[in-house]
């Protein structure tokens, strides 16, 4: 491709400003600030357009502004090439909100269709490789350092651009993964947050177990409230039924009114039937017949005891001793009780006459026998005695013999009366007593007999009261008219027993009934029923009752909440931690989202690094020693054979090759290096294009001495003889010079500033 | 005809745990804001029942605003409220579903094993189970069959249905169908997609009530069911007052941010979206390998007429790669590397080795490589 010429309407600060060029070597000579580098950057701008802000932001932004006219912010302009013998132009305007872009034939003036950017399709080369290539601007080797030197001169080696550092691009690949992960130790963004998930999930299943016991307690607190519900309950009726006591009470009072009127109905009728068990009696009992019976049968026991009395007193008598009726007999043929009274008592006074005559007489004796011994001694005492004795016992004797007498006339008395030989004294007693009771007896005997009938009459007429009395209740009853009483008794006695009984509660009752009555006149029952809720149980009237199940149900209801309360407790104090799991669980979560995101940078700077690798390992083995092999030529060429060659070393550090010793880039003079960077230039464009790619040198030469700046020009001469075109930007009247003298041929363009 | 309302997922007091205590208060707020006007719809239109599969709440941390929240809605509706507690609030780790202060038209499932709740007045029933604690492995229909009922059978469930291994109760179509249960009404699965009729069975999941990421995509809501002598039939009703929305935009070719943020501006100005909607907008397409598309100053520039607005790029640095083909430099070399990576089958590896080749591409311009992609 060659630049036939250039129609700059507006760009920068040029305007109206038109160039043109030969195919071969020109040199633009222009001050500083005639706008060398503003023509540079228009036919940048004609084959590329504006440069993009996304690349390599900072100089873009920098060429972008100084692209755009200063007062209007246009850029506007045409340019003419040749290229396969074809002659184009190509126009470009940029203004606010309008962009246009044209490139047509020359000739016939019809549009060419471009897919891409007409410098891409021109050159194929894109913008970066096009500037990298063929253009060498200014200050390329100016006041910069050795080192960088060096790494420009290294870049442009290996990478074919000088702007290129390839190790400065793996570095910070390096320095990115980094800080995702180190290749060794366990730094970065992936271990640090694989660890804090780890721990987070430690955590998180630690904070399990308290889940398992929240979810444990809260399972115990839904029984403990299904509990309490069942409680609250109870404690509500419990509460109700105590609050709605008097009402209950009142109703209670109903229901026993109710009870008492059923006992009222129960007990008459069970009286009714009680009565007609006594509809056969042909009379109306009364209380007093059954005492009136009882009399009866009491009169008729007593006729009767009195006259079995006396059949039993008649008994008796019959059992008399036959002795004694026999002597009792003959005590009265004799004179009787009183004859045998009289005897008895004359025979015991003649016997008491003579006892008492005998002891008078000893008593004498006794008496003279001490008054002898008073007046005359003891002689006289012996002879006392002995005439005391004699003297007793012939009194003694005398009254024997009157006793006797007195004994015998009554014994003989006795004898008559058949008890001579029984005893004594005790045989006239016991006969007397015997004749005694057998009068009386006889006496007796008599009265019992008259007693008996008058006994046997009142017996008689008692039986006929009872029977006229059994008759008077029922006919059927003459048989056994003693058990029919009994029975009769018994059965009115049960009968009034139980009607008064059943009267009693009957009238208890009606009593109650009528009181209870009256005191629950002013109530209305219907309307305390209804007062009361469905639940109230109306068994439950006892208030005190009620109050203790009010209490019971309270104390119950409770102890359900402390216990609900000491879960609730409890679930409190495990509460944050199952806050903390469940916050856990969402930062492990995202943190994974994280990770993976990562993971995933990783990933991509990982490929991104080995691809790089791979490249520059490449580029090092196929691109640079041709580079490095070309550039040598033209070096020695440039130098004389001064410099031999261009080296570059395992570190990639380009050195020159002088007489079978190398000098680094860095150490060596600024003439020489940019003689190197022009050599490596050359032969960059010489291994790339095939075609004619155009060469732009931006005061490339201004650091040479006149000598080396002679031998690049010619060397410029030779390289624009092979076709190119070389564009040569200068400020300084040597480059022209040299030409002229060595009859060099070129375009000289003179730039106006 | 009987009609149902079927809702789930709600999450009632979210995690929220990237927002400050006082925006998590909002947002807590908001979602009860939701479920009472719901709930003011299901009073409002005199459903027959409320079904409600899983979920209700999003653990079992309950604050007492929402604890008198639901409380209240659930005593002002005059039909039964059928619950069937979910992995999110299963019924051991809720105390509120034990709690006596329930209204009596709520009924909860309190067993892993099947349950019935019966209306006689309705000639329904409604069957289900529910989450004991996190996760259910087992199938509760598994084997199982229903006793004989003359009425409606409805399920109302909390589980995934067609994952065999999963944890959240792995459910059969074949088994609901065969339970001859009218209509399913499941929970569980947050996207909002069309019910699946199987036989006389219809099966359905309710979807989220408002999203509250960008997971849960669109308007959500909540199923009006419709039972009559056709069968179970749906209509969605949406109380939503906030929307997350993922949408893709293509920027193909596009040569710099600045062309971007152009075609970004023109979709969010042509979308009409405004303060009720949170837009993630995807970037897909081929650009410029060397082109790093700006994704922050679209953010900030139309963030403030969204409720939240988010860019994500993902498109390929494949824009045009003829240059790269025939680049001599590293750059060109680093291409031609990663070039099978990037026409790779496996949709990854080729995401991968994109994002690879630009930071392969902004390592050699220079530039620091982290957070650009």
């Amino acid at each position: 491709m060659k630049i036939k010429s250039l129609d700059i309407i507006e760009f920068g600060g040029l305007k109206d400003l038109s160039l043109d060029f030969s195919e071969g070597l020109n040199i633009i000579f222009g001050k500083n600030e005639s706008g060398k580098s503003t023509v540079l950057l228009f036919i940048l701008y004609m084959l590329y357009g504006l440069p993009k802000s996304s690349k390599r932001s900072g100089a873009s932004a920098y060429d972008k502004e100084r692209s755009l006219s200063w007062d209007n912010r246009r850029a506007e302009g045409k340019m003419e090439i040749s290229c396969d013998g074809r002659d184009m132009v190509i126009y470009r305007l940029n203004a606010p909100r309008v962009s246009k872009t044209e490139i047509y034939d020359k000739q016939s003036g019809k549009p060419i269709n471009f897919s891409r950017e007409i410098g891409e399709e021109l050159l194929g080369l894109s913008r970066e490789s096009f500037e990298s290539c063929c253009w060498c601007g200014q200050l390329r080797t100016g006041s910069i350092s050795g080192e960088h030197i060096s790494k420009t001169l290294s870049n442009l080696t290996v990478s074919g651009d000088e702007s290129i550092d390839a190790q400065k691009a793996l570095s910070l690949l390096r320095a990115a993964r980094r800080e995702y992960k180190h290749e060794r130790g366990s730094g970065g963004l992936i271990p640090q947050l694989e660890r804090e998930i780890a721990e987070e999930r430690a955590e998180f299943t630690r904070l399990g177990f308290d889940l398992d016991s929240a979810n444990h307690e809260r399972a115990q607190t839904a029984a403990w409230e299904a509990q309490l519900a069942s409680a609250e309950d109870a404690l509500t009726k419990a509460s109700l039924a105590r609050d709605m006591a008097g009402t209950l009470k009142i109703l209670s009072e109903f229901d026993e009114l109710d009870d008492l009127v059923a006992r009222e109905l129960s007990l008459a009728q069970e009286l009714q039937m009680l009565d007609a068990t006594t509809a056969d009696y042909k009379t109306t009992p009364t209380e007093q017949d059954i005492e009136s019976l009882r009399f009866l049968k009491k009169t008729h026991a007593q006729r009767k005891d009195d006259l079995d009395a006396i059949v039993n007193a008649e008994k008796y008598s019959a059992r008399l001793d036959e002795n004694a009726i026999s002597l009792a007999k003959k005590i009265d043929e004799r004179g009787g009780r009183e004859e045998f009274i009289s005897r008895l008592e004359t025979m015991k006074n003649k016997m008491s006459q003579t006892k008492l005559f005998g002891i008078a007489l000893s008593c004498a004796g006794a008496l003279l026998a001490v008054t002898a011994a008073v007046f005359f001694g003891t002689l006289a005492i012996f002879v006392s005695l002995i005439c005391a004795c004699l003297g007793a016992l012939a009194a003694s004797a005398a009254c024997f013999i009157s006793s006797g007498k007195a004994k015998k006339a009554f014994d003989e008395y006795l004898s008559s009366l058949g008890l001579a030989e029984t005893g004594y004294l005790s045989q006239i007693e016991r006969a007397i007593a015997q004749y005694d009771i057998y009068l009386a007896e006889r006496q007796r005997l008599t009265d019992l007999e008259a007693k008996k009938k008058l006994a046997q009459d009142a017996l008689d007429f008692a039986l006929g009261e009872i029977e006229q009395k059994l008759f008077s209740f029922s006919a059927d009853k003459k048989e056994a008219p003693l058990e029919a009483l009994d029975g009769l008794i018994l059965e009115l006695s049960e009968y009034f027993s139980k009607r008064k009984k059943l009267c009693g509660e009957l009238s208890l009752a009606n009593v109650f009934a009528t009181r209870k009555r009256e005191e629950l006149a002013t109530y209305d029952r219907g309307a305390l029923q209804k007062s009361l809720p469905n639940e109230i149980s109306r068994e439950n009237i006892d208030v005190s009752r009620l109050d203790e199940d009010y209490k019971r149900c309270l104390a119950q209801r409770d102890n359900i909440k402390n216990q609900l309360y000491e879960l609730s407790l409890s679930i409190e104090r495990i509460k944050p931690k199952i806050e903390r799991r469940r916050e856990l669980d969402i930062d492990v979560d995202e943190k994974e989202l994280l990770l993976e995101k990562y993971k995933r940078e990783h990933a991509v700077l990982d490929l991104a690094y080995s691809a790089l690798e791979e490249a520059n390992s490449r580029q090092k083995s196929n691109f640079a020693p041709k580079i490095r092999a070309r550039a040598g030529e033209i070096l020695s060429s440039l130098s004389k054979g001064r410099y031999s060659g261009v080296i570059l070393d395992d570190e990639f550090e380009v050195s020159v090759e002088q007489h079978g010793a190398s000098r680094a880039a860095g150490a060596l003079s600024a003439g020489t290096a940019d003689a190197v960077y022009l050599s490596l230039r050359l032969a960059l464009i010489d291994s790339i294009f095939a075609s004619d790619a155009p060469l732009f040198l931006d005061e490339s030469l201004s650091q040479l001495d006149s000598e080396r700046a002679s031998d690049a020009i010619s060397l410029l001469s030779d390289f624009v003889s092979n076709g190119n075109q070389c564009l040569l930007f200068t400020c300084h009247h040597r480059e022209a010079s040299i030409c002229t003298q060595q009859a060099i041929e070129c375009n000289y363009v003179k730039l106006d500033s | 005809m009987i009609k149902l309302f079927h809702t789930g997922d709600i999450h009632l007091d979210s995690a929220y745990s990237r927002l400050s205590p006082a925006e998590k208060a909002r947002a807590r707020e908001h979602e009860r804001k939701i479920f009472t006007k719901m709930i003011d719809h299901v009073r409002r239109e005199k459903y027959a029942l409320l079904l409600i599969s899983g979920d209700l709440f999003d653990s079992g941390s309950i604050s007492p605003e929402t604890e008198r929240c639901v409380l209240d809605a659930f005593a002002s509706l005059e039909c039964p409220v059928v619950i069937s507690p979910g992995n999110h609030d299963s019924f051991l780790s809720v105390p509120f579903y034990s709690s006596k202060a329930l209204p009596e038209n709520v009924y909860i499932f309190n067993s892993p094993e099947i349950q019935c709740f019966e209306f006689t007045e309705l000639s329904l029933r409604v069957c289900g189970y529910a989450f004991m604690n996190n996760s259910y492995r087992e199938n509760p229909l598994d084997s199982f069959s229903l006793p004989a009922f003359s009425g409606i059978t409805v399920l109302c469930a909390h589980g995934e249905l067609g994952v065999p291994l999963s944890t959240y109760a792995p459910l059969r179509e074949s088994d609901i169908e065969k339970c001859n249960i009218t209509y399913a009404a499941l929970g569980h699965i947050h996207k909002t997609q069309e019910p699946i009729r199987r036989g006389g069975t219809l099966i359905a999941y309710s979807s989220f009530l408002e999203g509250r990421a960008y997971d849960e995509d669109g308007e959500g809501g909540a199923l009006e069911v419709t039972i009559d002598e056709r069968g179970a039939h749906t209509r969605r009703v949406c109380f939503s007052e906030k929307f997350y929305r993922t949408e893709t935009l293509d920027v193909d070719g596009v040569q710099s941010s600045d062309e971007s943020l152009a075609r970004i501006k023109e979709r969010v100005e042509a979308s009409g979206y405004g303060r009720e909607t949170a837009l993630r907008l995807i970037l897909r397409g081929a650009v410029p390998a060397e082109l790093v598309l700006d994704t922050k100053t679209p953010e900030l520039l139309f963030g403030e007429r969204l409720l939240a607005f988010e860019v994500l790029d993902q498109t390929t640095p494949l824009f045009c790669t003829d240059s790269l083909e025939n680049d001599y430099t590293l750059r060109g070399e680093v291409y031609r590397t990663l070039k099978p990576h990037l026409s790779s089958e496996d949709e990854y590896e080729r995401r991968l080795a994109a994002d690879a080749l630009r930071y392969a591409l902004l390592a050699i311009d220079g530039e620091s490589i982290g957070g650009k992609i």
